[in-house]
């Protein structure tokens, strides 16, 4: 199973004629049966498996998501029920509406978080590509990649878990002392769920320790460090900081299961601990995790702009370098998250400092692909219409980051729905619309299958629009003061706790909440219909989708040179490589739709 | 310059009306950034969309038309005034802040408790001793300076209209600076997620006129019915309805004329025991109709048996009621959770004695 | 740039059976172990920080209990394991040479040398744990109030008769009440008057210590188990590693041109040992 098959033209010279496709011997048919998938070694077989499940945590992360914003969409208590809690002499007592509220608002955090947005570019695409862009037949440690997909699958089951045992409603951030008390916790779900990002963690340790290494020894000739995909280096520096906040979350967690099943108190302020510090732990990883989740988009954009203006890549060294820049300076901007926590101000100082230091290297990267588009031959393919999304979310996130960067304005914007909408232009357009653009880009090959391009850019249209209507309004209402979290803001609760005040302070604040509201909630429901259309583009592409070709973007990374679908070992023999933005030589064929190298003679409808 | 400008830009939509002296600031350079953000935005959105429409392909093997790969210079140029720009903000941000998180001198210094959820505030008496309250006053023109404290989890205060928010952290003190400038009515937030009634864990911040605050603080801090003497108080506390308190009050007119202006300010104890419960958010967590919520019921409580987690049953009397506010933690009604907050300190002994008046109705 | 090389196509017959088919000589897959395995031991470093960086915020939070609570310990156990895993890891060390210089013989005997030292560790390690639970300071809820009293009087204890080592009458410096200490005071040096004269500090043992005392020492307690309950659990696995080299080099697996597992646990097991030489002093040595 591990050597290749020996092949007709393994002699013949480099590169492969076009044309191969899912007939011929590749790594989705080389073996057949569920355990030749659980059991496989083989990187790309791991990627899909790694997509099943992922997709499956985003739709599960998603039904939450949409609970949420249905019962936002008007004050008081719309469709979340009361969850039962336990009998008391015989009666059946229940939690408070709001406490599903927060179990859902907590489940929607963690399980994208967790099981989504940190393992989606790296553990699927990154796994995919990253040795075939390096020429290599494998990742460094094939059987490290295959533990690290089992423990990213245990940490689910154990987020499951949580739900099975009665849920979570700490926030996706574990504060504690909430999260150290049964009293205030009050679902049974915090320690499989903490337990659960543990083992996470080591996944993504796992998986970080493989692309290093992999990055360092498997480099074919010719590719020298500035000659790697610039995707290469955005998960290279994901894994640097994988590898170096992973362990401190690792530790964290272990303090707070600690805390919870032995009562010990290094965070409880009732045993000598210190809530704070906790947060010190928690965002020293967290922070940097948001560039786990950013780097590897903007590796997935720097190539798709390049690929779809026809254009070497602008300022390769300086995108290159503010990679390494973002995950070096992601580690002095943790406590950015705690200006009101008080902390000390000096710290505030510094942290302030730093964070604005890290939006240059950002900046930097949007300059220059905008420039690569400059006088470049524009495709507008759905991975295009994604990149460029991309560029627009992350530039909405990106600067809405700098009010909160600013020690003034945080005070006032910090845990307000501002802080929503900014990290959800940032991890969502962030990360899912880069997500989705690859998607679009490595589908083809992938699978060896091409998707109905019309139903591509229709999806793209809801999932856009949808992403806009749902957040942009939250900006609003969160610099008008409204908190994050919060299950309700009816006028009723207020008239409840003062019955005869006057509250005409307060009535405009409901008015502008309610419209946000009304409106976030229509665009989420539009993403919803996007994310349908997608998924259905996807399926039909998968059963009756016309066969791909090697090369139908015109791309010229080592993915490229190899069939759609890439055989087992990637290759039937050792290409060279060369500079992945060099476009030349690739030709449009209209027979084959994709493109052929110049020298390569023509096969002749191969299709 | 900053404050004329800020002047100009605000009554703008993206933030509420400021009533703090430090809120100039921190809306002028919200207002810096923003206007700077949409120009930026504007510009790469533009290109973005220009360059995709202007250099479209419309066949796709189209060439295109630009070879460059670098230019340090250009690079630069979009490295070095973006910094520049970001370093301004870092340090208008910084000085903003200063406003909020230094001390001012001679600052009007209230306490304030936070509890799951509800707030308190204690405000300092002109006599020495302290009046707490659950919504947070504060004169206009003058420093004030609260001094934070949480008994359970993390909470945060925040007065938007003030622009302040800090964090209550339980274990340690956090302090908030700010001095009101408009007189009139905020809201004040939990900002801090805090667990089930964490939405409704909300109060008014109200702002006196000169001179209002100290008449507010004299007539707030003494209720008429804690001013009873001793032995009018006794049968005060023992009213069981409306005819009883009708007839003391006809009482307390025949006694003298100092009482009888007294009287018209006095409600009956089972009114004043819902009221002090509502202030201090009971109904959280206690129902009066016999629903289940995460805490006893308080409908049909008094004098019956209550099922204890250890122990036998103990009958709900008023030296019950009473430790179970002031030290919650001591019985624990079998298959409920000790999580209520204890109120020892922000409850006087005649307002328990309304508050037990109050269950007494609860049939 | 220099390790890069062509791969060649698939030739699998003149492969090392040990090198993968990913790689195309063992040299480059014995310096992708090497590097994995400097990357993983980085992240344990990264996660016992986490725990150093708790211990010096407690310390500072609860001086008290860390000027008691590290009499709890004994300093000579604490010393014999030192000793007992430095040479453990001299014996590791010698066996990695053993095995790339061929000779089995000697490196299964230093393997299971090592082993024994390991082992040693974790007897000692459960001596002291047994103690700590049998009079009551367990980590957590394991913290037994009722059996510390019984362990620890309220009294501070009889001055020792022979004068050279008797510890100093326990006097309060500060305050005029001589016979008994005082009571925890907001610093470390003046919490335990007798420290202040450093003559006696070396004799001052568990046997000094009150209840009340003890019970003020929980903090430290939780981090004592926490710290070396963790590094004690990488003890563990280390030991399960190396009995795996042990049935390996056995049943004759390594060679001088293969002996790349050897050198892997040898370096993680070099690590578990620096780790305990940080906590040794953290713990039992400085107050």
């Amino acid at each position: 199973m591990t050597t290749p098959l020996p092949t007709p033209d393994l002699l013949t010279r480099n590169p492969l004629p076009p044309g191969e496709h899912l007939s011929a011997d590749n790594y989705l048919n080389h073996s057949r049966g569920l355990w030749s998938w659980l059991s496989t070694l083989d990187h790309k077989r791991i990627a899909l498996m790694y997509m099943a499940g992922i997709l499956f945590s985003f739709f599960l992360g998603g039904i939450f998501a949409l609970l949420i914003r249905a019962e936002l969409f008007s004050p008081g208590q719309n469709i979340l029920p009361q969850l039962p809690d336990k009998i008391i002499s015989g009666q059946m007592t229940y939690h408070p509406w709001q406490d599903t509220y927060n179990q859902v608002f907590t489940l929607h955090g963690a399980i994208m978080v967790f099981l989504f947005i940190i393992p989606s570019i790296p553990s699927i695409f990154g796994n995919f590509v990253l040795p075939i862009m390096l020429g290599a037949k494998d990742v460094a440690f094939p059987k490290l990649n295959l533990a690290s997909f089992y423990l990213w699958a245990a940490g689910a089951v154990l987020f499951i878990g949580a739900i099975a045992v009665g849920g979570l409603d700490t926030g996706w951030t574990f504060y504690t002392p909430y999260s150290i008390k049964d009293s205030d916790a009050v679902f049974a779900g915090v320690l499989p769920a903490t337990a659960g990002a543990f083992i996470l963690g080591f996944s993504s340790i796992l998986t970080g320790i493989n692309f290093i290494a992999s990055i360092h020894m498997l480099r074919p000739a010719g590719m020298t460090w500035f000659k790697m995909p610039l995707m290469l280096w955005a998960l290279y520096a994901t894994a640097v900081i994988q590898i170096l906040a992973t362990p401190v979350l690792a530790i964290t967690l272990l303090l707070l299961i600690a805390e919870r099943a032995a009562g010990i108190g290094i965070f409880d302020p009732t045993k000598g601990g210190d809530p704070v510090l906790y947060q010190h732990f928690f965002w020293f990883y967290s922070h940097p995790a948001v560039y786990i989740m950013i780097l590897p988009a903007m590796g997935v954009v720097s190539e798709i702009i390049s690929v779809f203006s026809r254009k070497h890549i602008f300022g390769y060294a300086f995108i290159a370098m503010s990679s390494l820049a973002i995950a070096l300076l992601g580690f002095l901007v943790w406590g950015h998250h705690m200006f009101v926590s008080g902390q000390s101000n000096v710290a505030s100082a510094i942290f302030s400092f730093f964070t604005f230091f890290v939006a240059i290297p950002s900046a930097v990267k949007v300059f220059n692909w905008l420039a690569t588009m400059f006088r470049g031959s524009i495709w507008l393919k759905s991975p295009m219409l994604y990149a460029m999304s991309f560029i627009w979310v992350f530039t909405i996130g990106g600067l809405t980051g700098l009010f909160l960067g600013a020690l003034a304005t945080d005070v006032h914007l910090t845990d307000t729905y501002f802080i929503v909408a900014h990290f959800h232009y940032v991890m969502v357009g962030g990360t899912v619309f880069a997500f989705l653009a690859a998607v679009h880009y490595w589908w083809p090959k992938m699978f060896g299958k091409m998707y109905c391009e019309t139903g591509g850019i229709l999806a793209w249209f809801f999932v856009f629009f949808g992403f806009n209507l749902t957040f942009f309004p939250q900006f609003i209402m969160g610099s008008h003061g409204m908190p994050r979290r919060y299950a309700d803001w009816s006028i009723d609760a207020w008239k409840a706790r003062f019955p005869d005040a006057d509250l005409s302070f307060i009535s405009h604040n409901i008015h502008l909440f309610s419209l946000c509201h009304k409106l976030s909630t229509i665009g989420a429901f539009l993403q919803l219909v996007g994310f349908l259309i997608l998924a259905g583009v996807l399926i039909h592409s998968l059963v009756k989708g016309r066969l791909a070709p090697r090369n139908p973007w015109g791309a010229n990374s080592l993915e490229w040179h190899t069939s759609s679908p890439p055989p087992l070992e990637n290759f039937k023999h050792a290409p060279l490589a060369n500079d992945p933005y060099d476009f030349q030589s690739w030709h449009w064929n209209d027979d084959l739709h994709g493109f052929t190298q110049h020298e390569t003679p023509e096969p002749g409808g191969a299709n | 310059m900053f404050l004329t400008l800020a002047e100009q830009l605000t009554g703008s939509a993206l933030l509420p009306p400021s009533a703090s002296a430090n809120a100039p600031t921190q809306d002028w350079l919200f207002y810096f950034i923003w206007y700077l953000s949409v120009f930026f935005f504007v510009l790469i959105v533009a290109l973005m969309v220009f360059f995709a429409f202007k250099y479209r392909r419309k066949h796709p093997d189209q060439q295109p038309t630009g070879i460059a790969t670098h230019s340090t210079a250009l690079e630069l140029a979009w490295t070095l005034p973006p910094l520049a720009i970001v370093m301004f903000f870092f340090w208008i941000g910084l000085a903003g802040f200063m406003d909020i998180a230094n001390p001012y001198a001679n600052a009007t210094v209230i306490n304030v408790q936070s509890q799951k959820w509800s707030w308190s505030f204690a405000y300092p008496l002109p006599n020495g001793g302290t009046f707490t309250d659950d919504q947070l006053h504060v004169p206009v023109n003058r420093p004030v300076e609260l001094v934070l404290n949480s008994t359970d989890v993390i909470h945060s205060l925040f007065i938007p209209a003030f622009r302040v928010k800090r964090d209550v952290v339980p274990g340690r003190y956090n302090h908030v600076w700010f001095k009101p400038t408009q007189p009139g009515e905020y809201p004040l937030y939990c900002a801090e997620y805090c667990g089930t009634a964490h939405s409704l864990m909300v109060t008014r911040v109200v702002v006196h006129a000169p001179g209002e605050y100290e008449q507010w603080l004299a007539g707030a801090s003494r209720s008429a019915f804690e001013e009873l003497p001793d032995d009018l108080y006794q049968q005060w506390r023992a009213i069981a309805g409306e005819a009883d308190f009708a007839a003391f009050k006809s009482k307390l007119a025949s006694m003298s004329k100092e009482l009888a202006e007294k009287a018209e300010k006095l409600k009956p104890p089972f009114v004043i025991g819902e009221e002090i419960a509502k202030k201090k958010n009971c109904f959280q967590c206690h129902s009066i109709d016999g629903s289940p919520l995460s805490a006893p019921t308080w409908k049909g409580l008094w004098m019956h048996p209550v099922p204890m987690e250890t122990g036998s049953p103990v009958t709900a009397d008023e030296n019950y009621i009473r430790e179970s506010i002031l030290d919650p933690a001591a019985k624990i009604v079998s298959g409920y959770k000790p999580q209520m907050p204890t109120f020892q300190g922000q409850i006087t002994d005649k307002q328990i004695d309304a508050v037990i008046a109050y269950i007494k109705t609860l049939k | 740039m220099t390790q890069a090389q062509p791969i060649t196509p698939d030739t699998p017959h003149d492969h090392d059976p040990h090198v993968a088919h990913h790689f195309h000589s063992a040299e480059q897959q014995i310096a992708n172990g090497k590097l994995g395995m400097w990357i993983f031991l980085a992240t344990e470093v990264l996660m016992f920080g986490g725990l150093f960086c708790g211990y010096a915020v407690w310390r500072r939070n609860v001086p008290d209990s860390f000027a008691y609570g590290h009499l709890l310990l004994n300093t000579l156990w604490g010393a014999i394991n030192t000793l007992v895993l430095i040479s453990s890891s001299f014996t590791m060390a010698w066996a990695v040479r053993a095995a790339q210089l061929g000779q089995r013989k000697l490196t299964s005997i230093l393997l299971v040398l090592t082993l024994c030292g390991a082992a040693g560790f974790m007897a000692v390690k459960y001596h002291e744990y047994h103690h700590k639970f049998e009079i009551g300071t367990g980590p957590g809820r394991f913290f037994n109030i009722d059996k510390i009293k019984e362990h620890f009087h309220s009294e501070p204890p009889r001055v020792a008769a022979s004068p050279e080592h008797a510890p100093a009458p326990v006097t309060n410096t500060s305050g005029g009440n001589a016979t008994s200490l005082p009571a925890p005071a907001p610093t470390p040096d003046s919490g335990l008057a007798v420290n202040q004269t450093p003559v006696h500090t070396q004799h001052l043992t568990e046997a000094h210590l009150t209840a009340e005392m003890v019970i003020k020492s929980r903090n430290f307690i939780d981090i004592y188990f926490l710290m070396t309950g963790l590094h004690g659990l990488h003890v563990l696995v280390g030991m399960i590693l190396i009995a795996w080299l042990l049935v390996r080099n056995l049943r004759g697996h390594f060679s001088p041109r293969y002996n790349a597992p050897v050198d892997l646990v040898g370096l993680y097991w070099h690590l578990v040992d620096l780790i305990w030489i940080f906590l040794f002093p953290l713990l039992y040595l400085i107050q």
